[in-house]
């Protein structure tokens, strides 16, 4: 695992990749980021990477595409780190970004036909083994990638304004308030789209069982 | 509490967001009708393999490659700032924005009766070759001179009273 050590001179603050952070909460990283601390931002990206990419995977059923996209989304919140309103949680705001970014991805994408295909857009899911260990029963990690493959593509049949709350709070597990704060809706509008996703999801799921059965 | 209303308050029950009469109620229907009971189980097991999918990791070190981009769109920026910065870049370029700031300060000379189309004719778009425009301005002359204080208004309705029925 690479190590990463950044030293923030004023405060006297270290951050170190294997024993985390030390007192340093994000808007401290930000201020340094702002005042010119290129690498410091690089504490922000060890710490959001997984979770952007998880949530971005998720959204666009693909491995490469969410590298890319989770890539661009820290870019974005890199160049826009000056106008982060300092109010708001970073995290929200990043997850935002992000959020904006699949969605730009996916409209581009599917204005382009050719690139839009059921077998290039799920190619990569049901391949990735859910275990890394390598004594797990076969037939389980297979169960659960064709669970998975299931899943991704109900997810993918929603609507953009469905497929958005139900990655983030049913998949990612944010509160209603968290997915209302990064979309910036109200939250009746966040627990309505939510109860619909799921009645849509749970259509969409009999359905393609039905279909393989 | 009927089936449908039940089918309706499914996703908020599992979020735990129903009030308490109304979680009482929900339940009381839930324990006496088999079907809403199985749906409820279908429900939050769905809301279950949903959440686990969560927790993919990154298959790369993102900071490298952000780094990368953000090193690389810095390093744009500030060679093309060094490049302007130099002397013999700098000059002409100095130079260059002196001239065109004195080009756009100079007065230019605009000819006196463009200068009163523009005023007394700004709607109507005629030009001098025009026939109607030589009227128009001809017979605006004549008017203008009647009068002493000009009232554009008055000045059109006259000019337009020339022009349907000329002197």
């Amino acid at each position: 695992m690479r190590s990463l050590s950044i030293a923030l001179k004023p405060t006297g603050l270290t951050y170190n990749k294997e024993r985390g952070m030390h007192g340093i909460t994000d808007q401290a990283v930000v201020n340094r980021v702002v005042k010119g601390d290129v690498d410091a931002f690089g504490v922000l990206v060890d710490k959001y990477q997984d979770r952007i990419y998880s949530a971005v995977y998720n959204y666009v059923s693909n491995s490469e595409d969410a590298v890319d996209i989770t890539q661009d989304a820290f870019v974005k919140a890199y160049t826009k780190l000056t106008s982060f309103d300092s109010g708001s949680t970073f995290y929200t705001w990043l997850y935002r970004i992000a959020v904006n970014t699949a969605i730009d991805f996916l409209r581009k994408r599917k204005s382009r036909p050719a690139d839009s295909l059921d077998d290039d857009k799920f190619s990569e899911v049901g391949f990735e083994p859910v275990s890394g260990d390598a004594g797990a029963d076969p037939v389980k990690v297979l169960n659960a990638n064709e669970q998975q493959r299931i899943l991704h593509s109900a997810i993918a049949s929603l609507s953009e304004k469905l497929k958005t709350v139900i990655v983030l709070h049913d998949v990612e597990g944010l509160s209603q308030e968290e997915v209302a704060q990064i979309l910036k809706v109200p939250v009746g509008t966040v627990k309505s789209r939510v109860s619909r996703g799921r009645a849509e999801l749970r259509n969409l799921l009999r359905k393609q069982i039905g279909d393989m059965v | 509490m009927k089936c449908g209303k039940v089918t309706d308050l499914m996703s908020e029950y599992i979020d735990d967001c129903l009030p308490g009469s109304v979680r009482v109620e929900f339940e009381l229907h839930i324990r006496s009708c088999h079907e809403c009971s199985e749906e409820l189980a279908q429900m939050r097991d769905m809301v279950s393999s949903l959440h686990s999918l969560s927790g993919q990791r990154a298959p790369v070190d993102c900071w490298t490659a952000v780094q990368a981009r953000i090193v690389l769109k810095e390093s744009v920026w500030t060679v093309f700032v060094r490049y302007l910065m130099r002397p013999y870049v700098a000059g002409p370029v100095f130079a260059l924005g002196i001239l065109l700031a004195l080009f756009l300060a100079w007065p230019s000379p605009i000819d006196d009766s463009e200068m009163q189309y523009q005023v007394h004719a700004p709607s109507m778009k005629m030009t001098a070759t025009q026939p109607e425009f030589v009227q128009f301005i001809g017979a605006h002359n004549r008017v203008e001179h009647e009068q002493t204080y000009i009232d554009p208004d008055v000045t059109f309705i006259a000019v337009e009273m020339e022009r349907v029925s000329p002197r």
